[in-house]
């Protein structure tokens, strides 16, 4: 089973770099066909780790980097409409699935231990909704890089700023849905919602950037560009906080 | 007095406390990664921050300065907030209603409402934690209160209560097989009587007994025979629990609104990109 999971792992990562490839080469059709094989591969090795553990792959960095990865890939190749101009928006997709398949590079590449309550409801939803999360989070980031780079063109980039947005407040929803099962987590396990310890503050710190981003004053140019600029990190910045939380 | 009401409901009053706030958390982090204060934190954890607030010679004099100084920042928000909203309560009262604006000021409103309830949390009701009891044991609490442990039900092998909760793997602990029987009595009556699990709590109105963890035998070797296991309970009361998970949904659903609402590109920015 291991060999397997690392086969898939090793094709999904392998298609990754090429769909990004080819897609700077301007080779649409291939990159593709070629960045569909990537996310059935990673559908494939997320599968056989379900298998394995016994609990979905939302748990440990491997399987929950690997599930944004998938997931940000869905979001490039059917939501990321058709841009004539390279780098666009899913260029950005996949330059960032790439940092997400590198950070996995580090993590032990096997199934999470079958721990008593990882099949728990409410566990589950919490770490799957952050996943999602990132991964639209990150996808908002690459909407709002493209819109930025498009800018500075000269080209028109409403559209893309808007959608920027749109996935971002949806990373909100998703984020604060995330804390929301978090809290009866926390309730049902400790007999409280909040704990003062590095792990809340760092998901406060999140909704802190979120709220920052959503209440840049005025309405000019300076304002908008530090807005996009916010837009553009937060994915990353999302990432920064899990990546720091999976270290302590 | 009209221009100091609009500069506390500024974006710009709103974008400095954020940017205050998060560098106050940032701060919070690293005093939780400090060892010292890392004992502090595990303090506040364990009792209501009032109790902690309130004790003079618990230490950790910095941490309360960071607590009192993060309600100061909370507070400054709040402010902004109520001039914010009253602000644009009366624009819409003058000029006309708008569907995602009116929505946003009332998911506004709940996020108001969700940090008062954060700090009801902290302060209302109270909390024992870390209680430590066995079979028939029992534990006096507030206005006369009293939880006893009529029975402790462990179905798996006991030895596997001395590895840690992260080790412990769903073939060896099966948390929702392994209970214990609370009963619960004010002044000697018996009020309540229910079975609490790991991650399923017993409640009692508002009061919560939550099951934390199962404890190894008192008996050498804690096999099977050595006698059977304790418990670690949480014995809590937060009296505006109910409302706040009934209000934090709230909130987000009118973001899920408002962003189905505002959704498309407004046509005005739609005439702009054109150009």
């Amino acid at each position: 089973m291991q060999n397997i999971i690392y086969f898939s792992y090793l094709t999904a990562f392998l298609s990754y770099a090429a769909a990004f490839a080819l897609r700077l080469l301007d080779l649409r059709r291939a990159e593709h066909r070629v960045g569909l094989l990537a996310l059935v591969a990673s559908a494939a090795c997320l599968t056989l780790l379900t298998v394995s553990s016994g609990n979905l792959p939302v748990f440990e960095s491997f399987e929950s980097f690997l599930l944004s990865a998938f997931a940000l890939g869905l979001l490039g190749l059917f939501r990321a409409g058709p841009e004539n101009r390279i780098p666009d928006t899913r260029t950005w997709v996949w330059l960032e699935i790439l940092i997400l398949m590198s950070i996995t590079l580090f993590c032990a590449k096997s199934p999470s231990p079958a721990v008593y309550d990882h099949n728990d409801l409410f566990i589950v939803l919490f770490h799957g909704l952050r996943i999602i999360t990132l991964s639209v989070m990150l996808f908002s980031s690459a909407l709002f890089i493209h819109a930025r780079v498009e800018r500075k063109r000269g080209a028109p980039a409403n559209g893309t700023f808007h959608k920027g947005r749109n996935f971002l407040v949806l990373g909100a929803v998703l984020f604060l849905a995330a804390e929301y099962v978090g809290i009866i987590w926390s309730q049902n396990g400790w007999g409280d919602f909040w704990h003062w310890n590095a792990g809340f503050f760092q998901s406060t710190l999140i909704v802190l950037y979120l709220m920052l981003v959503f209440h840049v004053p005025g309405k000019n140019h300076r304002a908008e560009g530090i807005r996009s600029l916010l837009g553009c990190m937060s994915g990353f910045f999302v990432l920064g906080m899990i990546l720091i939380r999976s270290m302590l | 007095m009209k221009k100091f009401s609009e500069q506390l409901s500024s974006l710009h009053y709103t974008t400095w406390t954020l940017i205050v706030l998060f560098l106050w958390f940032c701060w919070g982090i690293v005093l939780a990664s400090c060892e010292n204060y890392y004992n502090g934190f595990r303090l506040m954890n364990s009792t209501l921050i009032r109790h902690w607030l309130l004790t003079p010679d618990n230490g950790f004099f910095l941490l309360k300065c960071w607590f009192v100084g993060l309600c100061i920042l909370v507070a400054l928000l709040g402010v902004n907030l109520v001039f914010c909203s009253w602000n644009k309560i009366l624009k819409f009262i003058r000029i006309r209603f708008n569907g995602p604006k009116l929505l946003m000021l009332l998911v506004h409103v709940i996020f108001g409402l969700v940090a008062l309830g954060h700090f009801g949390g902290f302060m209302l009701g109270y909390k024992h934690d870390n209680v430590r009891l066995r079979e028939g044991q029992s534990f006096s609490f507030q206005n006369d209160h009293e939880v006893k442990v009529a029975k402790i039900h462990f179905a798996d092998d006991p030895v596997i209560l001395k590895k840690s909760r992260r080790d412990l793997t769903r073939d060896e602990f099966h948390y929702r097989s392994n209970f214990a029987e609370f009963v619960m009595s004010r002044e000697g009556r018996e009020i309540n009587r229910g079975r609490a699990y790991v991650l399923k709590p017993m409640r009692a109105g508002d009061i919560q007994v939550t099951l934390k963890r199962f404890t190894p035998s008192r008996a050498r070797g804690s096999g099977k025979k050595g006698g059977k296991p304790g418990v670690v309970v949480v014995v809590s009361k937060n009296p505006v629990l109910g409302v706040f998970l009934f209000i934090y949904p709230l909130m987000i659903i009118g973001m899920a609104i408002y962003l189905v609402m505002t959704w498309k590109l407004p046509n005005k920015n739609k005439a702009n990109q054109m150009k």
